[in-house]
């Protein structure tokens, strides 16, 4: 045998369902998750392009808002400068142009707190509604009035601040954002400047503020000027107490757009859109936190999702798995069972495959099954065989015979026949145990026979001769020892009768086509063929000569040995005599071929 | 196969931990983003004095995502009856409870607004009160807000050599005297916003006896007297701070805001009433 390495596996095959559960489960996990994490940051920006684009529609809302509200109170300040007060005397005309500002203030009180109109030096000339002015107010101090002066050209809005000019006797103070112009004032027929001042309620402003600052989810709107001095910020005062920060200085410089910045270490998404007259930005601000904020629970309920999804599908696919396998597990359950020494029905079900798997397994069984009882039962019948021709060997009948016609030749003082009888009856049960073989050659087998029928025909006072006619070429096959021996004895048992001439036995052997035949022939009385027929097939047929094992036995051993179509031949069809052939293949007789037919 | 079985089981009770764990996070952001609410509980909730300290809890309840409630107790109010309002209010569904004696732990410190009247008073004169008379006004004299406050004052013109001809703020089991049947004294001062805003009123009727006003202010009132003349100095609390950090210390987040720099108390005159530094107090007075 040439030496192969055996290569180990390192690891313990994995159960079929196993594999396809494994196989499945992944499959399903992996497409679960990448399509989530693909939906997810789809849906995180979108959704952070929607929140940034509806901050932006808001605040174009808003900015249109603040722009008509400002308008408006541009309107007023127009009107009243152009309608009432230019060109007209404001010293013989003052009752007028008090009633058109009345008239002013009245149509637009819920914007505006308090219309004026101060002189050159600052000296209130008249102003609606009708309130005590403060004794010590230096308005000519007033940002609101200084701005003026110093371009006279533009209308100036002012940062929130208390308004700090009238004294209503309510304890109340106004919040205020102070629109003023310089103008020009007819006095007594003299031009000379003068400041218009609407002071605008703060409250409106910051009222439109706070609805669109209403959210709580960090977002937030304040107003500043183009400086980024807040105007309004939700979180006004804490920017004040430093508890806050903001970065209007920045946000004010920037054109209207969205940007990114950092505050407090927090990154941020800044939209600003511009106020047109004044300057003023609208900043939006949308903190990271808050684009994250939904995003956080949306991230946490789809990784629960998730996980359910993997749960249910880990179970799914661990029943499909074992449905599919089933039945070949099923199959390998019967065939281990089968391997243990159980006799159970092998599965044969479930797929196509399967099915036909479990019916050619089964079928190789019943076929083993078979082979096997067909072994056991060959190996039995060879066994009886070689017992019975063992038997044969040491048939206490010849032997006595034998030996007392020995003894009748010593006491005869036939010593040489007595010599050449003990001689031959040595070498015949030399060759009988053959060593213990079974297979012996031809030639040995010839001697055997040799040997008995030279012991035979001294006992039968040779009644009858031998030829032996054995072709060279066969004496070197194999054979199964005690073939002849058997037949010759019945030659000499049936075909010799004392009271007739000289019986004829012949032994022959020759090869016919790769096989050998060897045969007995005697000029004896023949059998009937119906008896004949019965030789080789009647196994309870009784000799009532001889050792009583009979051609069945040849045959049978020749049959087990070399196959069916060999063993051997009864010719009776002649009128007297008769003929048993043996027939076996031709093997050389090897220790080789010797032992593969012993085996 | 019963390996393999054990190894299902196996991960399937680890998808199921995983599962309640995603589940509990995903509680704990809704719960993080719900609003947490706040009773807030104070004398006479809707009293003016109030108005900066209620902006400033409301301002820390927005930028904390909580919604904040104030709640008025009678001002003969007892231990007993508080207890029972703050129990009521839990049982209501408030996640929180704020009194007033957190609001004053959360406060300034009251011996030096007092202090700090007292110098407003010595600055006015350069120091030189020596002979002038002093009368004190407080509204409740047995609170420790106007006990600390006393002191204060009293530390600052203890050596200023003024006599203290009466005071609101000092006696137990007295009756209180209004301050028009004091007697008439050169300065009054007023330790608290009640008692500013009665002395700004007298004023005007001339019922305190041409006495010159220096008080501790909380409102438009205070500040409306100080306007027109008729208190010439006003000590403000940032009562806005105070509510913030109040609100705050209910989470404990309190020390991690930045006010270490920003007065406790501003100190305002006429001429410096409306000064942009000013104008932001004034603010938070007026919501």
């Amino acid at each position: 045998m040439s030496s192969k390495k055996i290569r180990k596996s390192k690891e313990h095959p994995k159960p079929f369902h196993s594999t396809i559960m494994f196989v499945f489960s992944m499959l399903s996990i992996v497409s679960i998750v990448l399509v989530t994490l693909v939906l997810y940051r789809q849906f995180a920006g979108v959704s952070r392009d929607k929140t940034v684009e509806s901050t932006k529609q808001l605040m174009e809302q808003t900015v249109e808002n603040l722009e008509e509200y400002l308008t408006r109170m541009r309107n007023i300040s127009d009107t009243a400068y152009y309608n009432a007060i230019k060109e007209v005397d404001i010293f013989s005309q003052a009752s007028e142009i008090q009633d058109q500002l009345k008239l002013l203030y009245e149509a637009n009180k819920n914007s505006v707190r308090s219309i004026a109109v101060y002189g050159q030096g600052g000296s209130l000339l008249m102003a609606e509604p009708l309130a005590r002015q403060k004794e010590d107010p230096d308005v000519t101090k007033q940002s609101w009035y200084t701005n003026a002066v110093e371009k006279v050209e533009n209308l100036h809005f002012s940062t929130p601040h208390i308004q700090n000019l009238f004294d209503d006797g309510s304890m109340k103070y106004y919040w205020v954002i102070s629109l003023s112009r310089v103008v020009e004032l007819t006095n007594q027929g003299k031009l000379q400047h003068g400041v218009i001042l609407v002071d605008m309620d703060y409250s409106s402003i910051s009222r439109m503020m706070k609805q669109i600052n209403t959210t709580s989810s960090g977002q937030y709107y304040y107003l500043c000027d183009s400086r980024g001095e807040i105007i309004y910020h939700p979180r006004q005062i804490q920017i004040r107490d430093g508890i806050a920060a903001e970065n209007s200085a920045e946000a004010a410089a920037y054109r209207d757009g969205v940007y990114e910045d950092r505050l407090d270490g927090e990154t941020r998404q800044v939209v600003v859109e511009t106020v047109s007259y004044t300057g003023w930005k609208l900043v939006g601000v949308i903190p990271e936190s808050t684009l994250t904020r939904g995003l956080a629970s949306l991230r946490y309920f789809l990784l629960l999702m998730v996980l359910v999804l993997i749960m249910i599908l880990v179970w799914i696919n661990r029943v499909i798995s074992l449905r599919i396998s089933r039945p070949i597990m099923k199959l390998n359950q019967s065939v281990t069972e089968y391997e243990a020494g159980q006799a159970p029905d092998i599965f044969i079900g479930g797929s196509l495959e399967v099915w036909h798997l479990g019916r050619s397994i089964q079928k190789s069984y019943e076929q083993i099954d078979h082979l096997m009882k067909e072994i056991v039962t060959e190996q039995s019948e060879r066994r009886k065989s070689e017992l019975a021709a063992l038997q044969s060997q040491i048939n206490p009948h010849f032997l006595y015979n034998t030996l007392d016609s020995i003894m009748w030749m010593v006491e005869g003082e036939q010593n040489e026949k007595a010599s050449f009888m003990i001689d031959q009856l040595a070498k015949l049960l030399r060759l009988s145990l053959s060593g213990g073989h079974t297979i012996i050659s031809v030639a040995d087998e010839i001697r055997h026979a040799t040997s008995y029928m030279n012991i035979q025909k001294a006992r039968y006072k040779d009644a009858f001769t031998v030829r032996y006619d054995i072709a060279p070429e066969v004496k070197d096959c194999c054979t199964s020892k005690l073939i002849l021996q058997p037949i010759l004895e019945n030659a000499v048992n049936y075909g010799i009768d004392p009271e007739d001439d000289i019986g004829e036995i012949t032994v022959g052997g020759c090869l016919d086509g790769g096989r050998v035949i060897l045969w007995v022939e005697d000029n004896g009385p023949g059998m009937p063929e119906e008896e004949a027929e019965l030789v080789l097939t009647d196994t309870k047929r009784v000799q009532k000569k001889g050792s009583g094992i009979g051609l069945i036995n040849i045959h049978h051993r020749m049959q087990i040995l070399f196959g069916k179509e060999y063993g051997v031949r009864t010719d009776t069809g002649k009128e007297e005599g008769m003929k048993v052939s043996v027939i076996f293949p031709a093997v050389p007789f090897t220790e080789e071929n010797r032992r593969r037919l012993e085996s | 196969m019963k390996r393999e079985k054990t190894i299902f089981l196996l991960v399937e009770l680890l998808l199921g931990l995983l599962v309640a764990a995603a589940f509990l996070l995903l509680r704990s952001v809704d719960q993080r983003n719900k609003a947490e609410k706040v009773s807030v509980i104070l004398e006479d909730s809707e009293n003016v004095k109030w108005s900066g300290m209620k902006y400033g809890i409301r301002m820390a309840a927005q930028d904390q995502n909580a919604e904040v409630f104030f709640v008025s107790i009678d001002t003969d109010w007892t231990d007993d009856t508080l207890d029972a309002l703050i129990s009521e209010e839990i049982a209501g569904g408030a996640d929180a409870v704020l009194t007033e004696e957190q609001l004053i732990l959360e406060g300034p410190d009251q011996t030096a607004i007092g202090y700090a009247l007292g110098r407003a008073v010595l600055e006015d004169y350069s120091g030189g009160i020596q002979g002038k008379t002093l009368g004190i006004l407080a509204e409740d004299p047995d609170s420790e807000v106007t006990m600390l406050r006393n002191q204060g004052f009293l530390d600052a013109v203890q050596d200023s050599g003024a006599d203290i001809l009466w005071s609101c703020a000092e006696g137990e089991d007295r009756e209180r005297i209004p301050a028009e049947e004091q007697p008439a004294v050169d300065l009054v001062a007023a330790l608290d916003d009640e008692s500013t805003r009665e002395a700004g009123r007298l004023t005007a009727a001339q019922d305190l006896h041409g006495a010159i006003l220096y008080g501790i202010g909380e409102s438009m009132e205070s500040i409306y007297y100080l306007d027109s003349g008729r208190a010439e100095s006003l000590v403000i609390p940032d009562s806005f701070q105070t509510g913030y950090k109040a609100l705050l210390s209910l989470s404990g987040s309190a020390d991690s805001i930045g006010t270490a720099d920003m007065p406790a108390y501003y100190v305002v005159n006429k001429d410096t009433l409306f000064t942009e530094e000013n104008e932001g107090i004034l603010l938070t007075l007026s919501q």
